[in-house]
């Protein structure tokens, strides 16, 4: 323990994997609450190709993707407002453009050495220094938006039309906790990868739903089992040999498994 | 002029999916008042609230509400309405307690960013107990029964500190005894708390009893004035269609009303 603990590379996944557990069990709260599961599957998917992107134009891939993402964020929200086309069905095509505009660039940037099965699996020893830099400062963000609007988002999501009426700007935190699901579903790829990542988003808040029977109580087990998951998976992992971002699913899934013994 | 008129509708069209809902509606409402907006479902009593409340724009026609634009007012005035909902639209299972729910009345007053403190916490409870709810205030909102839910979100929309109380069809899933206690509780709230209320209902044969003015609705304003005068003319039938032969068959609503006036 103390041997794998003085690895930088496993002080750098270790930290990596605790503030992105704990940012996604906080916003896995409302992902369950405002059934916002599909979206986070699109989102993530779209991350990919704001990943090539940064690819073919030799910028940073993690920031390309920040940005990408929130923008399809934001197209998401705005098709949800105007009701033209039912939810479900546009992030279904959304999805699978984002996955096959991603090929395309990445094609397009003729970069063949690339740690694909990384991005879509996630590569948490592969941690940089600059990586954790850039959880911490974008996970402070999204931690500072949800902190704000809190009260925005819980009156929102049980019921938007009333909020509404009585004064909550409710399409404008739409956008933001769209924007803000965006932000970590980003930083969680670097965790555990484009098709794992909504795990970390659904799993803990599931948890938390399963146990609590108050929006408190959901979010403290919800913030914990994704703590416990990401560590102990982390560790499973390096003990045992086993790919990091699976361990750690596997395990927040087993935990899920758990609380459904409960009656 | 604002603050004698609480609502003035002058010949408002809504037009929804390409079809005409409302056309032209003219309809006043004092300051103080307890209107009951019926009509039969489908006759556009929702879209009526949708359009004075902001959420959807008006084709044609004027609409102030509080004195202001329904737009303007959600700027202007934002916890200026308390506002309860059809109850088929809440998630009702929400991990929620009583007095959570109450808070969340607070929150369009305070805004985005900032936290409810002491006397927000103070304020919802108060309105829980005039409500009847002080000692449930713990309680999960999903171990509540219908009628018990109803009040919560009474109380919620009486802690922001409303003028205007607007209610759509609040006694969906609430039995028939608990009804008529619904509307007392109202009353009273109304009187106690110098409120207007709007309450839309397809219910002719109990909402008239409460309110003062009575507007029948259906796609056409066809009548708008006191309980009496309304629930006794012919052009209610007119506006109810078919189903008033149903609603008129026993004697129920004119029995109501003349309990009433008497």
């Amino acid at each position: 323990m103390g041997e794998m603990l003085s690895l930088l590379f496993m002080q750098r996944a270790l930290a990596a994997g605790l503030l992105v557990s704990l940012l996604c069990g906080l916003l896995s709260v409302f992902v369950i609450l405002k059934r916002l599961s599909f979206i986070g599957v699109g989102l993530s998917h779209s991350a990919f190709a704001g990943v090539a992107l940064g690819f073919l134009l030799g910028l940073d891939p993690g920031w390309t993707a920040v940005v990408y993402s929130v923008l399809v964020a934001l197209l998401i929200g705005w098709i949800k407002q105007r009701g033209a086309v039912p939810e479900d069905t546009a992030i279904g095509i959304f999805f699978a453009a984002n996955m096959a505009l991603g090929v395309l660039l990445i094609g397009l940037s003729r970069r063949y050495n690339l740690d694909l099965f990384g991005y879509l699996f996630g590569n948490i020893l592969a941690i940089t220094a600059a990586d954790l830099r850039m959880i911490a400062i974008a996970g402070a963000a999204a931690a500072l938006v949800l902190a704000l609007f809190f009260k925005e988002f819980l009156f929102g999501a049980f019921d938007e039309e009333t909020a509404a009426v009585m004064g909550v700007p409710t399409a404008a935190m739409n956008y933001l906790l769209l924007a803000t699901m965006a932000l970590v579903t980003v930083l969680a790829i670097k965790v555990v990868g484009i098709v794992l990542v909504s795990a970390l988003l659904v799993i803990p808040g599931a948890i938390g739903r399963r146990l609590a029977a108050n929006y408190r109580g959901m979010a403290l087990i919800s913030v914990l089992a994704g703590a416990l998951a990401s560590v102990g998976g982390l560790l499973l992992a390096y003990r045992l040999d086993l790919p990091a971002g699976a361990a750690i699913v596997l395990l927040a899934t087993l935990f899920f498994g758990l609380s459904l013994l409960k009656r | 002029m604002g603050a004698e008129k609480i609502l003035q509708v002058v010949d408002l069209r809504v037009v929804r999916n390409g079809l005409l809902a409302l056309d032209g509606i003219n309809l006043e409402m004092d300051r103080g008042a307890f209107l009951a907006i019926i009509g039969p479902n489908g006759g556009g009593k929702t879209t009526f609230l949708k359009a004075i409340l902001g959420q959807i724009p008006a084709a044609a026609g004027e609409i102030r509400i509080l004195g202001w634009p329904p737009r303007l007012r959600q700027e202007k005035r934002p916890g200026a309405i308390g506002y309860v909902a059809q109850r088929s639209l809440l998630e009702s299972d929400f991990p929620v307690s009583a007095f959570d729910v109450a808070m969340m009345g607070r929150y369009g007053r305070l805004g985005p960013g900032r936290r409810a403190g002491r006397v927000d916490r103070e304020k919802a409870r108060e309105c829980l107990a005039l409500t009847g709810l002080a000692g449930l205030a713990g309680r999960p909102f999903r171990w509540l029964s219908g009628g018990q839910q109803q009040r919560v979100l009474i109380a919620r929309s009486l802690a922001t500190e409303p003028e205007l109380l607007i209610l759509d069809e609040p006694t969906t899933g609430v039995d028939a005894a608990s009804q008529e206690e619904f509307y007392r509780l109202l009353k009273k709230l109304q009187r106690d708390l110098a409120l207007s209320v709007i309450l839309v209902s397809h219910d002719i044969s109990l909402v008239p009893a409460y309110s003062d003015q009575v507007a029948c609705l259906n796609q056409r304003l066809h009548l708008h004035g006191k309980p009496a005068e309304v629930l006794r003319s012919e052009a209610l039938q007119k506006a109810y269609g078919c189903q008033v032969d149903f609603l008129f068959h026993g004697e129920m609503p004119h029995r109501v009303v003349e309990k009433h006036d008497g």
